[in-house]
């Protein structure tokens, strides 16, 4: 299995190179390297880094020892002779401790073959011999195996950079936009580019039709058929999803059933995905198995949200050969390593363009006769943000994955009205739309909390949690003490703080000491220390614990835990952990997170705290953050003044033909959850602002005078179990109104998701430029000069396109990567329907076109 | 290496044979030459004093009882650690969702050292990725660099073939240089 690393000579001497620096090289190897390491500086490099890396890891190594006790014992048995030594450990029953049976484990290995096979040479399955034990693989082989296969793209990736960044180092610096050597610079469409100079690669686009700005997908391969590739399901009004009902279903011509609809474009409603049938003549019985822990967090793109990891099994008769299939939690599904049926679609009539882009996490534009409603829980997280600006700072670009556009946009104070006496004030607003399509306008949906008077509020009980493990040693550390030292400063004589720290376990530092002795909690701070591992489970144990000694209904009652990242712990079982902080929630005591430090605030985890804690997350990249949300946002981060806060926008199909939300990915929520009050939502404090954008396309004989969209808002205000709602509408004319004339703060809010949408190399922007953000963002500096955000932003934005130009190698493979992905999806999808439907013509462009691709990704993966 | 108490610095395989013919101290010194890096070893596998202490303790009974089957070896290292991974794994295992997480490598984005990056942070940073790495990468490298073994020595812990544990470290270090250079740390 391991042969294969000796093929490429290029790849040898690399090995030979370790070798050499572990000192295992013999004589031969050993000149072949020195002799290479005076020719190649590259290769110098290499050793450099080696070297520096062993360096780093040889540090001075602890001296642990047994304990007497078990010296004593094994002296004691020693003496005594083996023959009566009674073992310390016990022998584990045998057999593997995950059970997935052996084809599924088979398949499992195909899946990710599947998926390695498009852009890499046949990858092969193990050999047994290459494996630790004789049985089937482990689920560790198998992540092992696949781990390798990513790790040689990497590998591949991070070269082909080092060449073109090598190659490009000549190259002039020219004023901004993320493809140098065009101005005014478009985005191209997912790193094709159309010179033939600069070394870039032309895959011979040049004579397909340019993409416009109306129909997007004209000039990708995959133009909209002339005839529909479904017959064309009636309009059903817009009504809650519904989940299929078993039985009443097509057959395809090989005769594979199913419970739930197969192909795209056959959808007769929602399509979610809730289980497989097992098809013999006529039976059928779901079987499920909940997916394995693994499959749990294979992440792809951002799209984690709806789906449900299942991972089952369905048996088919073709022929009376029992075959077997897999799907995973993005609704693929596999027979012996081919693609039988990739998304499913989730509005009908939902072209495989928008189901791409809704797998790869943005949300796909909405034709409003299929689904006119939009139903999300508020957000008030802002970590996104900071995040973002922590990576420009260390000059990086931000990964794609951190960044969310609803936390963009209500990192921003917008300024709106406070209401006067209830619990929300609405804005709804709309112009025309500057980035973007032509003819499209821009909705936004604004939120403002009633702002709680700093003297009017209740009593607080503070319990912080805080994370001491050697990683947090330094910096880290010292911001935390910083921000529980702003946090002190406003505490009444009538709060109370207690201090909780962990690291391997947790550790009691203070108990509960009221205001009056603040001095006392001040000297606890100073005095913490770092060092171990890190136990967050027992921290926030004790945490809690403290809580319930002074927990009263009428006070605030809020942990808060600081700590860089507790995905790496040895004992903490996050589930576990989540669970005690719901049940925690429910009964009325808040949790907020705090992330410190890590260029990626790991955050994940820190924020699904937060969201079953009925808290908010926050990233602290510097003290001047931790003021913002700790000083500054101090009464909307302790104070909640509504919970399960939910939002549902409603068009009107007569007056709006499409829409698409920006952000709230991973926040919508089922449309009849809207009015189910057990369903959790968002908590929004004292004062917060909570805005949704959307773009929408109104049809060609709207009417101008009447409304288009139907905004309510249900919450549950602080201290009642009781749900409130309100319902709003605006008229289409607002949408009409130039871009140019719209209030100042509306246009922030589109500068600020923009740039959010291009952060994330959104499908949706891919054809805007930074030119033009820079620009508005910059105009929006000069309007609002009192405010440093804005300046800051317009800074960001600069700093982003200067550095996307510095690092466009790999923004190019990666795009390409994921663009022959989606083709290739594409193309099993056509294959899949082309039984039913006539696609050939499709069907052959769309396999040129692949070809084309993975010809050029062939060349951009060989190294010369 | 470690410091030992009362090393006399005889090989390994004759103080099993001094052990065989009656010399209970013997033993002892082939437990303070081993306790540490095994110790070490074991905690890198499953993050908790105790249970390693209880795999390194059972290694050495394990040795005990085994020891009249032994040849006279020259270092007793790779027996043992073979030993004691195979306990710690099994440990492991056990516990099984915590086994099952674990399995899975855990990948973090590249971490950035804030902007006047400490030595100790970077230290840090390096065990972080090293515990990172795909367990037989983690343990071929630990071997090599902590150990000093030679990889045919590793070889025989990891139960692979020493060209194997060349490949196995090649990648290792490669994952490792290149989450390193990304964070800015070399």
């Amino acid at each position: 299995m391991n042969d294969n690393w000796k093929e490429e000579p290029q790849q040898d001497l690399q090995s030979k190179l370790t070798l050499y620096v572990m000192g295992e090289a013999d004589d031969a190897t050993r000149m072949e390297v020195e002799a290479a390491l005076k020719e190649d500086d590259a290769l110098r490099a290499q050793h450099e880094e080696l070297v520096r890396a062993l360096d780093l890891l040889r540090q001075p190594q602890l001296q642990p020892v047994l304990g007497h006790e078990r010296r004593d014992s094994l002296r004691a048995a020693a003496a005594e002779g083996s023959a009566s030594v009674a073992g310390v450990v016990e022998n584990p029953p045998a057999g593997r401790m995950f059970t997935l049976p052996k084809w599924g484990v088979a398949a499992a290995l195909l899946i990710f073959g599947g998926m390695i096979t498009i852009w890499q040479k046949p990858w092969r399955m193990p050999s047994p011999a290459s494996s630790q034990s004789a049985s089937a693989p482990t689920q560790h082989e198998i992540g092992y195996v696949f781990d390798k296969e990513v790790m040689n793209l990497e590998r591949q990736r991070d070269d082909l950079r080092k060449q073109l960044s090598a190659r490009s180092a000549g190259s002039t610096e020219k004023d901004s936009g993320l493809r140098e050597s065009l101005t005014p610079m478009p985005l191209q469409e997912l790193g094709y580019h159309s010179e033939d100079d600069n070394g870039s690669f032309d895959i011979g686009l040049k004579d397909r039709k340019a993409g416009t700005l109306e129909s997007p997908t004209v000039g990708l391969v995959f133009t909209t058929p002339a005839t529909p590739l479904s017959p064309r399901v009636p309009s059903t009004p817009a009504t809650p999803a519904t989940p299929a009902t078993p039985g009443a279903l097509p057959t395809t011509k090989r005769g594979l059933r199913a419970l739930d609809l197969d192909g795209f474009g056959q959808g007769t409603g929602d399509v979610r995905f809730s289980g497989l049938g097992y098809a013999d003549g006529g039976e059928e019985e779901v079987e499920e198995e909940l997916a394995s822990a693994y499959f749990d967090d294979f992440e792809d793109g951002d799209f984690r949200a709806r789906s449900e990891h299942i991972l089952g099994a369905y048996g088919n008769r073709l022929g009376g050969q029992p075959t077997h299939s897999l799907t995973d939690g993005y609704g693929r599904r596999y027979q012996n390593g081919q693609v039988l049926t990739y998304l499913k679609p989730q509005y009908p009539q939902e072209r495989p363009s928008d189901m791409f882009f809704r797998f790869y996490g943005d949300n796909p534009e909405v034709y409003t006769r299929n689904e006119a409603l939009s139903t999300f829980s508020a957000d008030v997280d802002t970590a996104s943000y900071p995040l973002t600006r922590n990576f420009l700072v260390n000059n990086q670009l931000p990964p794609k994955a951190s960044i969310r556009t609803e936390e963009f946009l209500n990192y921003f104070d917008y300024s709106m009205e406070a209401p006067q006496e209830e619990d929300f004030a609405v804005q709804i607003q709309a112009t025309q739309s500057k980035f973007g399509k032509e003819n499209q306008i821009l909705l936004s949906v604004g939120i403002k909390a009633r702002e709680v008077a700093a003297a009017a509020r209740p009593a607080m009980n503070l319990v912080f949690v805080i994370d001491k493990s050697g990683s947090m040693a330094g910096k880290r550390i010292q911001l935390v003490k910083d921000a529980l030292m702003l946090l002190v400063d406003q505490i009444r004589d009538t709060d109370t703080i207690g201090l909780v720290t962990f690291d391997s376990q947790g550790h009691v530092v203070l108990d509960s000491t009221p205001g009056t002795e603040r001095y006392l909690v001040r000297e606890a701070i100073r005095n913490l220390g770092t060092g171990g591992s890190t136990n967050a489970g027992d921290g926030l144990r004790l945490g809690y614990q403290m809580m319930e000694q002074v927990y009263s209904a009428e006070s605030i009652n809020r942990v808060v835990l600081a700590s860089d990242g507790v995905a790496n712990t040895g004992v903490t079982d996050q589930e576990t952990i989540l669970k005690q902080v719901t049940e925690r929630a429910e009964a009325r005591v808040d949790l907020t997170t705090l992330g410190v430090g890590m260029g990626n605030h790991n955050d994940v985890f820190l924020e699904q705290l937060a969201d079953q804690g009925n808290g908010s997350c926050h990233y602290l990249d510097d003290v001047a953050e931790a003021k913002r949300v700790l000083v500054d946002g101090f009464l909307g981060t302790m104070i909640t003044v509504a919970r399960d806060v939910k939002i549902q926008v409603e068009f009107d199909a007569k007056q709006v033909l499409r829409w698409r939300q920006l952000g709230y990915e991973n926040r919508s929520l089922a449309h009849q959850d809207f009015r189910n009050d057990a369903v959790d939502a968002g908590e929004v404090g004292s004062g917060h602002e909570v805005v949704a954008l959307y773009e929408v396309e109104p049809t060609a004989l709207a009417d101008l005078e009447a409304g288009f969209v139907t905004v309510r808002l249900r919450w549950k205000p602080e201290g009642s179990d009781k749900a409130v709602e309100r319902e709003y509408t605006l008229n289409l004319a607002a949408g009409k109104g130039r871009w140019d004339l719209a209030p100042v703060r509306l246009r922030e809010m589109a500068v600020v998701a923009q740039y959010a949408e291009v952060l994330r190399r959104s499908w949706h922007a891919r054809t805007d430029s930074y030119a033009l953000l820079q620009s508005e963002a910059k105009r929006l500096a000069g309007e609002l000069a009192g405010e440093p955000e804005v300046k800051e932003l317009a800074a960001m934005i600069d700093r982003t396109a200067q550095l996307a130009r510095w690092a466009p190698a790999e923004d190019d493979l990666s795009m390409l990567l994921e663009e022959a992905r989606r083709q290739r999806l594409l193309e099993a999808e056509l294959v899949l329907v082309s039984a039913e439907n006539n696609v050939e013509e499709l069907l052959k462009q769309v396999r040129q076109q692949n070809l084309l691709l993975e010809g050029q990704l062939g060349k951009m993966l060989q190294r010369d | 290496m470690s410091e030992r108490k009362t090393d006399s610095g005889s090989a390994d395989g004759s103080l099993l044979a001094d052990y065989r013919n009656g010399k209970v101290s013997a033993f002892d010194i082939i437990v303070d030459r081993h306790e540490a890096p095994l110790l070490r070893f074991a905690t890198s596998i499953l993050h908790e004093a105790t249970k390693a202490e209880d795999v390194v303790q059972e290694s050495f009974l394990r040795l005990l009882r085994k020891g009249p089957e032994l040849g006279s070896e020259a270092s007793l290292g790779p027996w043992l650690f073979r030993v004691c991974r195979n306990l710690a794994y099994d440990m492991r295992k056990m516990d099984t969702r915590e086994a099952a997480r674990r399995e899975k490598v855990v990948y973090q984005e590249p971490i950035t050292p804030d902007t006047q990056s400490e030595q100790q942070e970077v230290l840090t940073l390096v065990q972080r990725e090293l515990q990172n790495l795909p367990e037989r990468e983690r343990e071929a490298i630990w071997l090599k660099v902590h150990e000093g073994w030679n990889y045919e020595q590793i070889g025989e812990v990891l139960g692979v073939k020493a060209g194997t544990v060349g490949w196995i470290v090649h990648e290792g270090m490669n994952r490792l240089t290149a989450r390193l250079r990304m964070a800015q740390a070399i």
